[in-house]
């Protein structure tokens, strides 16, 4: 009966893919993403971010018969091949690190064109070489660079339309890594600079002429409010980076994106206050930018734990009454739950298992007992400064109501230290040194929880940290990989591993399904690397010998 | 008496020179740790991170003393010369080979520095020239000491330019030689600097924003009208205008000493 079923709704799935083969990606397709699940169209598979499929022929039953259709090399095997692909109507977009993009036959793996960005000889920036992926809209494919442009391809040809300068790298000690957004007709672009001395912004460019249309300092300047939170002058280098991608609610016309840690990170004596709007999720009008609330998860943040992960949008009854509701795992192992009208607390729930910067969170939204670094002495912290999970992105199944998300266990002895900021040079504020947990395994695990409650469903262990985003699927699955490469597929209702697959080298990337002609695939970039990779030999040495790879693996189910 | 002042003086000389050695081992090891060490880099007395593992392991000094000053290319791995010194810099490689895991006996004398040199230090005039909470900052356009963009054409030497010449080119409107005004087929118009053009492409910096320029590649066939153009009639390429407005009096001049101090050219 299940499989009955499952055959008719891929049917149906499948007639509505014939239907959309527009070649322009209008504001409306973006918005209705979800009613076009043979595509990816952006970076969160919906504005919602919640990186799940209604696609359901690959399932719980038949995931055992799934192989490898094709390959793809990108050639940069250097700093983790981290990106979401985008599909759109048979083609796919991917970058590389180093900013390269190619555009890919989704059937067959064959290029139709790439992009080479040119970039400058020296970048000598701490954010490394990595993209997380592009965006797409009005006919365009936008990138975001490693020496801060934005630039604009023609997704038919590559060829460059616009770029964009949007800040010189080496004044701000900051740039891109991050996908950028489209909303209707602008594209909004974070920025990375959190352990820089700088100043950080959200950037909206009209998507046809690359004109700016609007900037949100994520650190409000001299004479305006939120300014008062900050120790006289160290807003001018206190980070806020905006190093990932937002979400956005069509129907309230807001944009939600989380904002990173102040800097120095982990040494506050020279920025007494709140640190506004640093640790804060934002929420913008789309047109214009405005703020409209805040809600700041960490006030005064010394342990970088930064809020600058997914938001994920959805609608549940919560209590009798009807939310909706942001949820938002934060790097320092609670998951914050926001009502994203108003930017109310609701609840904070714990997914980290060894954490000891604060004892809780009351249900107000107060953190209690923190447990601070101290200036010039050690410090044990848990977890470490790469977080009780990395980037790396949950996932949230409409079809179960959970929410699956990767965490890692690994605490640091911190150091914090008073620096002096020079615009553009690194401001981290002290040292630190990873260490096993006192009272717990280092390791690994994917964890399946209530939304809202943080009630845990099922736990699957892993013996490293995973450093791979989830994809949920309506065929109950979920995707990950972990640093050995194996990437994975688990029953999503038990955990249970279902699927197994050795890709070569790490995953460190975000899977995503499609469909063309009848057919779905799922889409996975391998490839290891990034600055959490590489700390990790401090504990487990034989990391340090793990490959890199620069391989995107597309499966399906044999026809 | 006189033995034993052979002796007393090779143990001075012995203890002096085990002194400098762990006095600049010290040293780099305080610079490694707040400037190598850092955020995800090489991790805290050289145990990896983002970067790769220090200790442990066998380095050539002239190859660290190179990578260190030179950065490499591409990667994240920055150039320290000019943002810390030379005998910082000998420090730090000092302080990797004592935490590398062989020391072959050459390799363990004291690294000298080439040449001495300071830091450089940075002037006001610096950071307003490129300061991002003002629209029109000057380094928007215009390149010098190594950042900012390249809308501009470079800064010819500003030795033996008195400053109130140089203070008044920049309020002066630019010479833009090569600035053009478009009209596309889909009617939108916009002044520029031209940036390059071929059989299919011209390539133009849009000043029309608020923003950043834009630098818009123009497929030939979308261009209903070019012409070579003068400011006068297109506001948006007079930029200098606003710089009254950006800057304060005393900014600009601050401005007008930080340029007067790079005698070369970029």
């Amino acid at each position: 009966m299940i499989m009955k079923l499952a055959r008719r709704t891929s049917a149906f799935l499948l007639a509505i893919a014939a239907i959309c083969t527009a070649a322009d990606m209008t504001p409306e397709r973006l918005m209705n993403a979800a009613a076009e699940p043979q595509n990816w169209l952006t970076y969160g598979g919906t504005y919602s971010a919640w990186r799940y499929s209604a696609l359901n022929q690959i399932n719980r039953d038949n995931v055992r018969k799934l192989a490898p259709v094709w390959a793809f090399q990108t050639g940069k095997a250097e700093g983790g091949f981290s990106c979401t692909p985008l599909v759109v109507d048979g083609i796919m977009y991917i970058t590389s690190p180093g900013n390269r993009v190619f555009a890919l036959n989704a059937v067959t793996g064959q290029e139709i064109w790439h992009y080479y960005y040119a970039l400058p000889k020296t970048i000598g920036l701490i954010y490394g070489p990595v993209n997380r992926g592009v965006a797409m809209g009005a006919g365009l494919i936008f990138m975001g660079t490693l020496d801060n442009h934005l630039v604009a391809l023609n997704s038919l040809t590559g060829k460059e339309v616009w770029n964009v300068d949007i800040e010189d790298m080496k004044q701000c000690g900051c740039n891109i890594t991050g996908a950028p957004l489209v909303v209707k007709d602008k594209v909004l672009v974070g920025v990375t600079g959190g352990d820089s001395a700088h100043r950080g912004y959200i950037n909206a460019f009209y998507v046809n002429t690359g004109r700016r249309a609007w900037r949100f300092w994520t650190i409000p300047g001299s004479n305006e409010s939120g300014n008062e939170t900050w120790q006289s002058g160290s807003w001018k280098n206190g980070g806020g980076a905006t190093w990932l991608t937002g979400s956005f609610d069509p129907e309230l016309n807001l944009i939600y994106w989380g904002v990173g840690n102040p800097a120095a990170d982990l040494y506050g004596g020279a920025r007494q206050g709140s640190n506004l709007y640093t640790d804060c999720i934002v929420a913008l009008d789309a047109d214009t930018g405005t703020l409209k609330w805040h809600y700041q998860e960490i006030a005064h943040d010394v342990w970088d734990w930064d809020s600058a992960y997914e938001c994920i949008l959805i609608d549940k009854v919560v209590d009798g009454v009807s939310r909706k509701l942001l949820v938002h795992p934060n790097k320092g192992g609670y998951t914050w739950v926001l009502d994203r009208v108003t930017g109310q607390f609701i609840a904070a729930w714990r997914f980290g298992e060894n954490v000891n910067w604060i004892s809780g969170i009351d249900d107000k939204g107060t953190l209690l007992g923190r447990n601070e670094p101290v200036k010039d002495k050690p410090t044990l912290i848990c977890p470490s400064v790469s977080g009780s999970r990395s980037w790396n992105h949950a996932a949230y199944s409409p079809q179960t109501g959970l929410l699956y998300t990767p965490a890692m266990e690994y605490c640091d002895l911190i150091t914090a230290r008073d620096e002096t900021p020079v615009p553009g040079a690194t401001f981290f504020g002290g040292g630190y040194e990873m260490k096993r947990p006192p009272n717990g395994e280092a390791g690994g695990h994917l964890d399946a929880y209530d939304p809202v409650s943080g009630k845990r469903q099922w736990s699957y262990r892993s013996k490293y940290p995973l450093l791979a985003s989830t994809l949920a699927t309506a065929g109950n699955l979920i995707f990950c990989g972990d640093p050995e490469g194996h990437f994975f597929a688990l029953d999503a209702l038990t955990g249970e591993k279902l699927w197994s697959f050795s890709t070569g080298s790490g995953n460190r990337g975000s899977p995503i399904a499609f469909a063309i002609s009848g057919r779905q695939y799922i889409a996975v970039p391998t490839g290891w690397g990034s600055a959490v990779a590489g700390g990790m030999p401090q504990i487990w040495p034989e990391t340090e010998d793990f490959p890199a790879g620069a391989t995107l693996f597309v499966f399906a189910l044999p026809e | 008496m006189h033995e034993f002042g052979s002796a007393f003086l090779l143990a001075a000389f012995a203890l002096f020179g085990q002194s400098t050695l762990s006095g600049q081992t010290v040293e780099g090891k305080q610079v490694f740790n707040t400037s190598c060490a850092v955020g995800y880099c090489h991790g805290l007395d050289g145990r990896a991170g983002r970067g790769p593992r220090m200790r442990d392991r066998a380095w050539s000094k002239n190859y660290l003393y190179k990578t260190i000053e030179q950065g490499i290319p591409g990667s994240a791995m920055p150039a320290w010369q000019g943002r810390i010194s030379k005998e910082k810099i000998a420090a730090v490689v000092s302080y990797i080979l004592s935490i590398s895991k062989e020391q072959p006996e050459s390799e363990s004398e004291p690294v000298h520095a080439s040449l001495s040199a300071s830091a450089t230090t940075d002037s006001p005039g610096k950071a307003l020239f490129f300061d991002l909470s003002r629209d029109r900052n000057c380094g928007v356009c215009h390149r010098v000491a190594g950042a900012g963009a390249t809308v501009a054409a470079p800064f010819t030497s500003f030795q033996g330019i008195p400053a109130r010449v140089l203070l008044a080119k920049i309020l002066a409107q630019p010479t833009a030689e090569s600035s053009v005004a478009v009209r596309l087929t889909d009617g939108e118009q916009f002044c520029g600097i031209k940036a390059a053009a071929d059989s299919q492409y011209l390539r133009v910096y849009d000043l029309g924003g608020a923003g950043p320029p834009v630098l818009r590649t123009l497929v030939l066939r979308t261009i209903d009208k070019q012409s070579v153009q003068s400011v006068t009639p297109c506001p948006s390429l007079n930029v200098h205008a606003r710089n009254t407005v950006v800057y304060s009096s005393p900014e600009l001049q601050s401005i007008v000493d930080f340029l007067m101090r790079k005698s070369a050219p970029e």
